[in-house]
């Protein structure tokens, strides 16, 4: 098996729900050993969303979570509970023998634990500590409850989603929480390569809120510049022209289109109607701009009659850029999905073999080594409290006793 | 602090949006990011709005200015032979190449990851595209709306009686460009190691399919296929978005005891109707709900109305308006804009993005002027002025 990355880089995960899951997911996928811990009454919460095999629970829910799986394979379980001076032991020699630590509780949490970033870095002086806490941690709403939900709100996204006759409509997902694993996982990797050349540890704070206002520039400058303030985009673009999103044959069933340029406009006439070309109106882009919404009305008109599939193949032979809106059942039945092989099947402990997303690159046009199943709760306590730092049968057994480990949720 | 990624060399053939901000941010990380951009007009971004007092002008592109801070630019016409030599001799260099082209743009111009790793064997090459390198859609066209609508976002985005919604502005590209970011700092860190370099194939497509939530595995382990929900959530409410006096709230509550303070903020009694004792009781009724939360909200500001409930531990959020962002406490307790000096837009206040170290955030720097590091880059591989001069004449920088 080829050599990763990342091998032999080891992280502490304390993290919950996605983004320092995902996080620690990305540096797993480039082959860095993840332990993640959950304290024994503390669970990440992803054991208990109800994506559970055929619907059913079973008797270990905690460990048949189909959500957990998907942000948690490749790496190892370990239960102890940081808040036991027992625990915090366990995690200062962790740390001694580790290079990132991941975690995303609200500020002051890590201290209570008397595991800030000082006390580990004196453990580990290369230690490199990622916090992912909502607003960051400084600053008047560091305390604050920032939901994925809150932060995009704050973030200033919120304002320019949805439809231009609504308010503000939330995303299908919670947004800034990939986004921020992708920010922190990028951090950790810079980091690290940092580390390589000074041998210096840092503690990284970054904003949930502020991943996502990184990512609408254009809104925020043309109301600084121009006064501007946008408001809920829909499915329109500044500048291209048709763009959007139609309906088509069949329950709910609809298709993306846009034209980038005039060769994607000469083209979206060939498929729909030839006569657009000669037509006053829709001459060129300021035209069909200014016309934009008979001409969408009779795009749809024609759409209507066609699946989404259909009009994609007609369209994409003519050089127009549409997609259809895929639910899960089409995503998952897509061919170029197939063939690229993000989705994979993995043999999980207690849900079965199941579809999970591999990595999401090819590297010399493989997807990679085969994925390792989401760890059951505390699956690992014994390779790493043993095999790793060398605790005894007994002190294991000590641990278990006290509550400060354990093999299922207490 | 030492800059991380300091004393690498990153080719940058990217344009647009996808490519350029991977390589943004490998720029703010430290790394020399040599943009290579087309004789004449350069990044097609550089025609991208905002500009101020909308003025188009090569240099004072908002968007470009964002994307492309703290890179070097020269000018090169690939589909040159003396320029196609002069990459390839500036690769030679570099420990890094990123592009965005469509697939069979740089092999077809005998640029491909074989030619390029033959004068630099332990390169990582990185290269974004609409669906990837190979499969069946592997030539179709594909922007921000069409990868939303593709992987699933949009599915799940929008009101169930109306058409899905897109996220707003290039979302798609954005997340390309940061899983490239990490594949590409991720493989130079083996590099460091005595790992071989890489060719890493990261497709827009697939980034979106990568980050859906909860919802993929709703279908794959239990079947099921998830429909919009507009502005509520499926088994509990509220988890909205309402309008208040002068603009909207996040209206989010999860426990018993959010809600029970929720309405002991609102000085409501109603609230605590036992029709509303539960999430998925509330919204079965959520229409009576927002009736009468609206009552209240309607009375107060967006600010007033955030803090206050946060102040009782209820997630609240405000719904910011971008362009006060700047001036919001939170952002500027962090220093979350900065200014940077630009030599055409003069002192352009820029956003920062996400991380701080030791209380700062990555350096901030202006984007370049078309072409001018030529002289410097190009004679740094032995080029002088009498090369420059006929070069620029054929078109070829």
């Amino acid at each position: 098996m080829a050599a990763q990355p990342l091998q032999g880089i080891r992280i502490l995960d304390l993290s919950q729900l996605w983004a320092g899951p995902y996080c620690t997911r990305l540096l797993a996928d480039l082959g860095a050993e993840v332990i993640k811990i959950e304290g024994p009454r503390n669970p990440d919460f992803t054991r208990g969303m109800p994506q559970f095999p055929g619907g059913e629970p079973g008797p270990d829910p905690w460990n048949r979570a189909g959500f957990f799986n998907d942000m948690n394979r490749d790496k190892l379980g370990l239960s102890l509970d940081l808040r036991h001076p027992a625990g915090q032991a366990v995690f200062r020699r962790l740390v001694a023998v580790s290079d990132v630590v991941v975690e995303n509780y609200t500020p002051r949490v890590m201290a209570t634990f008397g595991l800030e970033y000082p006390v580990l870095q004196a453990l580990r002086p290369g230690l490199i500590m990622i916090s992912i806490p909502g607003f960051g941690r400084s600053g008047p709403y560091r305390d604050y409850a920032a939901l994925g939900a809150t932060v995009e709100q704050v973030s200033g996204l919120s304002w320019v989603t949805g439809y231009p006759d609504k308010g503000p409509q939330r995303a299908g997902i919670s947004y800034g929480d990939p986004i921020a694993a992708l920010q922190a996982a990028l951090a950790a990797i810079a980091l690290l390569h940092r580390r390589a050349a000074t041998g210096e540890g840092v503690h990284v704070d970054l904003s949930l809120c502020e991943g996502l206002t990184a990512l609408i520039p254009e809104f925020i400058l043309d109301a600084e510049w121009n006064g501007r303030h946008h408001g809920p985009q829909g499915n329109s673009h500044a500048l291209m022209v048709p763009h959007g999103c139609f309906p088509c044959r069949g329950d709910d069933e609809w298709v993306t289109i846009a034209c980038p340029d005039e060769a994607a406009w000469e083209g979206l006439c060939v498929a729909v109607n030839p006569a657009w070309q000669r037509e006053p109106r829709f001459v060129d882009q300021r035209a069909r701009w200014a016309n934009r919404e008979v001409l969408h009305r009779e795009l749809s008109a024609w759409t209507a009659e066609r699946t989404p599939g259909e009009v994609t193949q007609l369209l994409q032979v003519q050089g127009v850029a549409a997609a259809p809106v895929l639910r899960m059942d089409a995503l998952l039945a897509d061919p170029q999905l197939a063939e690229r092989g993000l989705i994979q099947a993995i043999a999980t402990p207690r849900a079965g073999v199941q579809r999970h997303r591999g990595r999401p690159w090819l590297c010399n046009g493989e997807r990679g080594p085969a994925h390792r199943p989401g760890p059951t709760f505390g699956q690992h306590n014994r390779a790493v409290l043993q095999g790793l730092l060398g605790l005894s049968d007994g002190e294991i057994a000590e641990l278990a006793a006290q509550g400060v480990i354990s093999d299922r949720p207490l | 602090m030492m800059a991380p990624l300091a004393g690498l060399r990153v080719v940058d053939l990217t344009h647009h949006v996808a490519g350029p901000y991977c390589t943004k941010l490998l720029a703010e990380y430290g790394a020399e990011v040599i943009k290579v951009e087309r004789p004449g007009g350069g990044d097609p971004a550089r025609r991208l709005g905002p500009f101020p007092g909308d003025v188009p002008h090569p240099e004072k592109s908002g968007l470009f200015a964002y994307l492309n801070g703290g890179k070097r630019s020269v000018t090169l016409n690939l589909k040159s032979e003396a320029g196609r030599q002069m990459l390839l001799e500036l690769v030679h260099t570099a420990d890094a190449v990123i592009e965005n082209f469509a697939p069979r743009v740089l092999p077809g111009l005998g640029l491909g990851y074989e030619q390029l790793r033959a004068v630099r064997p332990n390169l990582v090459m990185a290269s974004i595209s609409n669906f990837g390198q190979s499969g069946p859609y592997r030539d179709w066209a594909l922007t921000d709306l069409n990868a939303l609508a593709y992987g699933g976002i949009m599915s799940i985005t929008g009101d169930p009686d109306r058409e899905p919604l897109m996220l707003p502005g290039r979302q798609a590209q954005y997340l390309a460009g940061l899983h490239a970011a990490v594949a590409v700092t991720g493989a130079l860190y083996g590099t460091r190691l005595g790992l071989p370099g890489a060719y890493l194939d990261v497709a827009i497509s697939e980034a979106v399919v990568s980050v859906i939530g909860e919802t993929i595995v709703a279908y794959t382990y239990a079947g099921l296929v998830a429909r919009r929900q507009g502005n509520r959530q499926m088994s509990a409410h509220p988890f909205t978005i309402l309008p208040c006096r002068d603009g909207f709230v996040g209206v989010t509550v999860l426990t018993g005891q959010q809600w029970q303070a929720m309405a002991e903020m609102m000085g409501n009694p109603a609230l605590l109707d036992e029709r509303f004792a539960t999430g998925p009781s509330r919204r079965r009724h959520a229409d009576a709900v927002d009736a009468l939360m609206s009552q209240w909200l309607m009375q107060h500001d967006a600010e007033a109305i955030f803090h206050s409930a946060q102040g009782r531990r209820i997630p609240f959020g405000k719904v910011s308006r971008p362009g006060d962002l700047p001036d919001d406490p939170q952002y500027q307790a962090r220093g979350s804009f900065v200014r940077v000096e630009d030599p055409d837009l003069g002192p352009v206040r820029l956003f920062a993005g996400p991380v701080r170290i030791d209380g700062e955030p990555l350096p901030q720097r202006p984007a370049p002027r078309l072409g001018e590091d030529n002289a410097a880059v190009w004679g740094e591989l032995g080029l002088g002025a009498g090369d420059l001069v006929p070069l620029w004449a054929q078109g070829i920088i």
